[in-house]
């Protein structure tokens, strides 16, 4: 890789910030994914100036709050289909298993990536299993969409990197959706 | 574009998105040759829907390369050449294998497109991050099963 991309600039300075930007419980959330951006954290613009830095800082850490806690809203819910859609429960599942992946990808290592205690319910499954299927894909699809602006606004190139990752993960999964019912399969080839 | 290249320019960013976009360029590069060798290496009676995959996949390399070309004339750089040949995995007998190939061909180019994601900003940002997510839905075509983390492979294990 090229020389100019393994320089860390500004780890000094974000490393003062973050640890006391993440003094506070609401943003520990963050510090997952946030923690590795000292060393090659490849943001090719940030500014050396240390306030431009922590205000860069600041904006990912809500970046990641509002992320993390859209990826719990749809493990949840893809949790309820599975069990009010039996026959599609290998689908949800799936489903369900991605997202809290990325939830636990953007969860410090000792702290729970299941949703806290007061998190909102997740919102209604249809009755319908064809209803469910749509309303689940416009769910995703929506997701994708928010994933890909956070990856463009994120300041951290690697936080950058993880919220795209999370975008393609999620288009592959709209890619295989199934057509409208359980017994129509998995919608796109294997 | 020009205001792009000033903005990064300004923040003494643009030989790091320069260097990015030419390594996406060499992989692209690559990506455009092996799916040629795999397309010749295929029959398209015997295995048509392969042979579909194959060629869909050989024209949208040449259009990431090709989009790559103009960003990096953009940014006032030259863009690196093709090499003559590139390395191909031997043997390729059987469907089944040509698959594997363009798979891990495709995860490649993933994580390529990941790792430019992490080293650009803004409109060039924007092109990396769609670049990655359809190479990881074509990954997909010759996987067949979806990843958790397509073109960042360190979060996988966690």
């Amino acid at each position: 890789m090229p020389e100019e991309l393994q320089d860390p600039q500004v780890a000094p300075v974000r490393t003062a910030t973050r640890r006391a930007l993440l003094g506070g419980s609401a943003t520990v959330a963050a510090a997952g994914v946030l923690g590795g951006c000292d060393a090659g954290d490849l943001t090719p613009g940030a500014d050396p100036e240390p306030g431009s830095v922590e205000a860069e800082v600041d904006a990912d850490t809500l970046l990641v709050e509002e992320v993390l806690s859209d990826v719990r809203s749809l493990a949840g819910w893809a949790a309820a289909a599975a069990r009010r859609h039996p026959r599609s429960r290998r689908h949800w599942a799936q489903l369900a298993a991605m997202h809290e992946a990325h939830a636990a990808a953007l969860t410090p290592d000792e702290a729970d990536p299941a949703a806290p205690p007061g998190t909102p319910a997740p919102g209604r499954v249809p009755a319908a299993a064809a209803a469910a299927l749509r309303a689940g894909r416009a769910r995703e699809q929506a997701h994708q969409d928010r994933l890909v602006a956070a990856a463009a606004a994120a300041g951290s190139g690697r936080l950058a990197r993880l919220f795209a990752s999370m975008a393609a993960a999620t288009a592959q999964r709209l890619a295989l959706w199934p057509a409208s019912s359980p017994s129509s399969g998995a919608g796109g080839r294997s | 574009m020009a205001r792009l290249v000033t903005l990064l320019r300004r923040r003494g960013a643009v030989v790091t998105a320069r260097a990015a976009l030419q390594t996406a360029l060499a992989a692209e590069h690559a990506a455009v040759y092996v799916y040629g060798v795999l397309g010749a290496r295929t029959s398209r009676s015997a295995q048509p829907e392969l042979h579909a995959d194959l060629t869909a996949a050989y024209v949208a390399h040449r259009g990431e390369r090709d989009r790559l070309v103009r960003a990096i004339r953009d940014l006032g750089a030259a863009p690196a050449a093709a090499e003559p040949a590139y390395q191909v995995p031997e043997p390729l007998d059987g469907p089944a294998v040509v698959r594997g190939v363009a798979a891990q061909l495709e995860s490649d180019c993933s994580s390529t497109w990941g790792w430019v994601v992490a080293g650009t900003e803004d409109a060039l940002r924007a092109e990396a991050v769609s670049a990655l997510i359809r190479a990881a839905v074509r990954e997909l075509v010759f996987r067949g099963t979806p990843e958790m983390f397509p073109g960042a492979d360190e979060h996988a294990d966690r």
